[in-house]
């Protein structure tokens, strides 16, 4: 669909102008129009860090700077809803590239008192921690450098909802399928999963049920309470036994010597019966002015322990002195390339920590965001501010740094920091 | 004489008994110029003031349900979409950007002066428990002076003093403390009209204590009478409003 559209850049100035054109001229059979537009723009500029993985940049070239700009719609009338988004980036090295996405595109009708069924492309988010969404089974996975999406560039699932409400308790069966139309039909996987909530003792309480063709069962509960004015604790748990997850040979093999008869990857536990949980811990502590303070702890126990992280940057480096060696080998280039599907954007390792500082002020806020790797010590920190114009113009500066030893997972990334310069307005 | 100090102790707690009676009787009835009716919803505008100018206007549409039940629907520009759910207790804050409902305590809030609780709350009677102090004239009104003191932990504030007139249980004026027991707020019930029968409160300014020359008016711009569905309050079901 996103093809389609992004092929008939016509079709979504249509849209935009019936969008415009729709409050003044259409009257609501029943319900009302309700549209939310908004334009977003951010522009970037990054400090490259010379890491083993990437001496002088020459591997894996990096990106300077760059600039996002999206224009957004969100449309509801009757049982129909969508969210649009039309996006220009450009970078120091890439041409300007236009897209446009459908975030979501979906019908939906209540049966009754109780009963909503819902049919298109829907984001769900059924987590309750902050930086990590282990129990986010259907939804984008959630990055902890930016947990709140600011240029709100997830989508949605296509889907088949059946919800069912009472005062205290709901119930959802979820049918999710990442059918694509590219060129011809493509269907993904078929996925069901089903969450039941209830309010118990001033707990929220949700139990979930995951399964996707060609992967393992997933169960797991999410909490959240709130303890007086001023404490809120949360976690989530999702368990499956043995994993169908790809670990690279040379991290249960270190004298691994890769050669083109095998693949370097290897499903290490997928006839495993060993439980494989993740596991999400938060809690926030509000201060009287409003100070926000929040920290969370996550494990997966998919992540590699501290000595296969040993080993695999062992093996990376070898490979790196093959590819600076005159003259290079090109065996070293081809593992390397392969080795770097080990490193997780989500997280590599078993054990994160997360903070986060907000200070809402009248016109303002400040955040400070501290990720950690309690692996190796290396992290993240991110410090945004936020003002709010009175004519609802939102702008922010952003600086993100990340420190670590250059064999930790933070060391070895590619950049050392970044800046950002951000703006969005919304009617 | 041990007779006589049991008579004594039981005269005095039956009074304190039902002077508490009494007061919560007044602050029930008080109530009433607020939360009319089982179900209903109310349109409410809040104006922030800074040196008598003003700094920013927000309306919000609020369903409320009984007395634990408030959801409020923000209307303005850059909140649209924005849910507060409270039932009893408990708070949800819905953002439309991140489309999930997220567990919040009732001193966490957005930017700006108005707290959760004083748009999401119109009854002191769930929340607090009243005392008469005594009676005073105000505004050459003859008025009781009640003592409130929180009974729930979602409470916006631990105390406050609340006036209300001995002839129609009409609020005057309050005075909001924090826990600390310094004076957080000023109220005044300033204005009030006739809605479908009934006396019902329009206009109330909020003078902040703690910032000088700053002060909130708070209008309640239109009632209405409606049963709403339970699952409104059903914290999953915000992901279904629009």
């Amino acid at each position: 669909m996103d093809k389609f559209i992004s092929r008939n850049p016509l079709l979504g100035l249509i849209v935009y102008c019936l969008v415009f054109a729709a409050p003044s001229v259409c009257s609501p059979p029943d319900g009302q129009l309700n549209y939310r537009i908004g334009l977003i723009t951010e522009g970037y500029y990054r400090r490259l860090n010379d890491t083993p993985l990437n001496r002088d940049n020459k591997w894996l070239p990096q990106i300077r700077y760059g600039n996002f700009t999206s224009s957004d719609l969100f449309l509801n009338y009757g049982s129909f809803t969508t969210a649009m988004k039309g996006l220009a980036e450009y970078t120091d090295r890439d041409a300007s590239a236009y897209r446009a996405i459908i975030r979501e595109l979906y019908f939906d009708r209540e049966i009754g008192e109780a009963f909503h069924v819902t049919v298109g492309r829907k984001i769900l988010k059924w987590g309750t921690g902050y930086a990590f969404n282990p129990c986010g089974v259907l939804e984008p996975a959630r990055h902890a450098s930016d947990p709140s999406d600011r240029l709100e560039r997830y989508q949605g699932k296509q889907i088949i909802s059946f919800d069912a409400f009472s005062d205290l308790h709901s119930f959802a069966l979820v049918y999710a399928n990442e059918a694509r139309y590219k060129d011809k039909f493509h269907r993904g996987k078929h996925e069901l999963a089903s969450r039941f909530y209830t309010l118990i003792c001033d707990i929220d309480l949700s139990l979930l049920a995951f399964w996707k063709e060609v992967d393992k069962f997933k169960w797991g509960v999410t909490t959240a309470y709130t303890y007086g004015s001023h404490i809120e604790l949360h976690s989530e748990w999702i368990g499956q036994l043995g994993t169908n997850k790809l670990y690279h040979r040379v991290l249960s093999d270190p004298n691994f010597q890769p050669n083109s008869s095998i693949s370097n990857y290897i499903a290490r536990y997928q006839n495993s019966e060993k439980l494989f949980p993740k596991l999400l811990l938060g809690a926030q502590y509000t201060f009287d002015n409003g100070i926000n303070l929040m920290i969370e702890y996550y494990y997966n126990r998919e992540g590699l322990t501290h000595h296969e992280w040993q080993r695999w940057r062992k093996f990376i480096l070898r490979q790196t002195d093959g590819m600076s060696a005159f003259p290079p080998d090109p065996l070293s280039f081809v593992n390397f390339y392969s080795a770097l599907s080990t490193l997780d954007k989500y997280g590599t390792l078993r054990h994160y920590a997360f903070c986060r500082g907000y200070w809402p002020m009248q016109r303002s806020s400040a955040e400070f965001l501290l990720l950690e790797n309690l692996v190796d010590g290396s992290g993240a920190g991110i410090v945004t501010l936020n003002y709010i114009f009175p004519s609802g113009l939102t702008a922010w500066i952003r600086g993100e740094g990340y420190v670590g030893k250059r064999n930790s997972e933070f060391g070895l990334l590619f950049f050392r920091s970044t800046v950002l310069l951000g703006a969005k307005y919304g009617f | 004489m041990k007779k006589f100090l049991i008579l004594i102790c039981t005269i005095l707690i039956a009074g304190l008994l039902q002077a508490q009676g009494s007061g919560d009787e007044i602050l029930r009835a008080a109530d009433l110029y607020r939360n009319s009716w089982e179900s209903f919803i109310v349109l409410t505008r809040i104006k922030n003031f800074k040196n008598d100018k003003l700094e920013d206007s927000s309306d919000f549409e609020v369903m409320i349900k009984g007395s634990g039940k408030s959801l409020v629907r923000f209307l303005n520009s850059e909140q649209k979409g924005q849910y507060l759910l409270m039932v009893d207790d408990l708070m949800w804050l819905y953002m439309p950007n991140t489309r999930r409902p997220i567990r919040v305590t009732p001193l966490q809030r957005l930017a700006g002066n108005a707290s959760n609780g004083d748009v999401a709350r119109t009854n002191f009677s769930r929340d607090y428990q009243a005392t008469i102090l005594g009676e005073e004239q105000v505004a050459d009104q003859a008025c009781y002076k009640l003592l409130l003191t929180a009974k729930t932990s979602s409470a916006t504030y631990p105390r406050a003093e609340y006036w209300v007139t001995k002839a129609e249980s009409k609020p005057v004026k309050a005075e909001l403390y924090l826990a600390s027991g310094k004076l957080c707020k000023s109220v005044s019930y300033d204005e009030y009209e006739l809605v479908h029968g009934k006396r019902l409160l329009r206009k109330m300014t909020l003078i902040d204590r703690l910032r000088n020359n700053s002060h909130t008016i708070m209008e309640y711009l239109e009632y209405e009478p409606k049963e709403l569905p339970d699952k409104y309050f059903n914290k999953n079901y915000l992901t279904q409003l629009k």
